[in-house]
């Protein structure tokens, strides 16, 4: 991955205490950055495109996903 | 690396992979059942919910020690608080919904599919234009190796990473997906046994809440929540507050989160070589959330696709998409009217709510044998409300 890419963006955290690997953010993301690995959330961020949805459903707000820039922003 | 030959290949050993299994097991097709988690059924992320016994047991025995309470009934809560009750003895259960998914698991092992859990399956293997198997890593000792299969079934639930993978769907938009959270609450008086739904914004906006009987003084406890209505509000925060007005005194045990897809449904659920089941297959009633019958059901159509495509021409696209013929015929269809129900009524608002909840306590005659009365209800809204009634008319024409 490369770092400088993505530096001017915040990536994908989770905070592992609160994440309980329900994959409800897996079904969500577009670019399959997120997938639940036996009963653990594994994050692929170099995947992360970034669209911000998938951690609108996460129930226990647990994820936090970088949005588009501005620039990039279709609507 | 190393490379395996079945004639059939279930990722996700849930209700819908596990039955699928049995059913080709049984009809003599070599069938290896793939499990991510070490143990099937565990962690459980259900309120475990299901319908009347007749309903199971056309899958398995619903024995004693799979259900946790039977269901006798359902009661509608408004966003004000007015209650409709309607008793139904019989109308469903809670089972231990760990113990079913075991059970089932079980049930395929007995028919002779292979089990491996701890086995994720990470990608599909493509040959001529069609799935041609998985690609899996046996997490225990991180070995990737190759399963090629007649048939790859993706029972893969909430996940669903490979329908995609096999060019059905993408994924899905967040108001598709019900952000879920629940707790096992100790020390309630679930003495009438009947299941409670909770409506109303500021309750679970876009969704509801639930109180399902667990035992004698204990209930699954929770909510789902469109997550675009939620004004930036978790699930679990919701339910905190829910559990906080509904059960103050209760003790709050085992917390299960998770997410249920809610969607239109798929136009496709098969290409050549793979199909999709269960909620891997948007197969989830669109109004509830729930989907462990539905499941069934679509293992049930998928397997008997299945074995009579390889005992004909072979599993390709159009042998298959019978499949999913056989689903729009049957559960697909009512679940489009769910979802087009779930449009209505989760679009209501709470004050239109408030008025069908009132007009469904003062309509007397409402429950027949298998439930509401639609008819009824909907003679008993157009006196009060036309409006209203003209606005469902209208969703449920719509296409
Ligand atoms: C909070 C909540 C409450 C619910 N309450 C109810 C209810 O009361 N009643 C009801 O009927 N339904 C309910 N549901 C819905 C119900 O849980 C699902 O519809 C049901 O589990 C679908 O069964 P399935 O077999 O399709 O998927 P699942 O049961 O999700 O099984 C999928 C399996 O596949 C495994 N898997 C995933 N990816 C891979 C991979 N790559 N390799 C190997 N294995 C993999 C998973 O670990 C999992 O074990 C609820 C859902 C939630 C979230
Ligand atoms: S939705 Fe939240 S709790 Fe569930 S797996 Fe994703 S980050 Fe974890």
């Amino acid at each position: 991955m490369d770092i400088g890419n993505s530096a001017p963006r915040a990536g994908i955290d989770v905070d592992r205490g609160a994440c309980i690997a329900c994959g409800a953010c897996s079904a969500v993301c577009p670019a399959e950055a997120l997938v639940i690995v036996g009963l653990t959330l594994e994050v692929f961020p170099e995947r992360c495109r970034p669209c911000g949805l998938a951690a609108l459903v996460c129930p226990t707000g647990a994820l936090r996903c970088p949005g588009p820039e501005p620039s990039e922003r279709i609507l | 690396m190393r490379e395996e030959r079945f004639d059939v290949v279930v990722i996700g050993a849930g209700p819908a992979g596990s039955r699928t299994a049995a059913l080709t097991a049984a009809a003599g097709l070599s069938t290896l059942l793939l499990e991510k988690r070490e143990r099937v059924g565990f962690p459980v992320r259900c309120a475990e919910a299901v319908g009347p016994r007749r309903d199971i047991e056309r899958f398995l025995p619903l024995d004693d020690d799979l259900v946790s309470s039977p269901i006798d009934g359902f009661a509608l809560v408004s966003p004000a608080g007015e209650r409709f009750a309607a008793r139904m003895p019989g109308i469903g259960f809670v089972v231990d919904r760990e113990a079913f998914d075991r059970r089932l698991a079980g049930a395929a092992v007995k028919a002779g599919a292979v089990l491996r859990t701890s086995h994720q399956a990470t990608g599909l293997l493509h040959t001529d234009g069609r799935v041609a198997g998985a690609e899996v890593t046996d997490l225990a000792t991180v070995e990737r190796y190759r399963v090629t299969a007649a048939v790859t079934v993706g029972a893969d639930g909430v996940e669903c990473h490979s329908p995609r993978w096999a060019g059905l769907k993408g994924s899905y938009r967040p108001a598709e997906v019900m952000s879920c959270a629940q707790r096992l609450v100790e020390g309630i008086d679930v003495g009438e046994r009947m299941i409670e739904f909770h409506l109303g914004g500021s309750v679970a906006p876009g969704g509801y809440a639930w109180v399902f009987p667990k035992g004698p003084s204990s209930a699954n406890a929770g909510l789902g929540i469109n997550p675009l209505r939620a004004g930036g509000i978790r699930a679990i925060d919701y339910l905190e507050r829910f559990l906080s007005r509904q059960c103050p005194g209760a003790s709050r045990e085992r917390l299960v989160v998770g997410g249920t897809i809610v969607a239109r449904g798929l136009p496709r659920l098969a290409t050549g070589g793979y199909l999709a089941v269960g909620e891997a297959a948007n197969q989830n009633n669109p109004f509830s959330g729930g989907g462990i019958v539905n499941a069934l059901e679509g293992a049930d159509l998928a397997a008997g696709t299945i074995v009579e495509a390889l005992a004909g021409g072979g599993p390709t696209a159009r042998a298959l998409s019978r499949y999913t013929d056989r689903w729009n015929r049957t559960t697909g269809r009512a679940n489009k009217r769910f979802w087009r129900a779930a449009q209505f009524f989760y679009g209501l608002g709470d004050d239109a709510m408030e008025r069908v909840i009132g007009r469904m306590r003062r309509t007397p005659g409402l429950i027949g044998e298998s439930g509401v009365d639609p008819l009824r209800l909907l003679l008993a809204l157009a006196r009060s409300d036309p409006r209203l009634v003209f606005r469902l008319a209208a969703g449920i024409l719509k296409r």
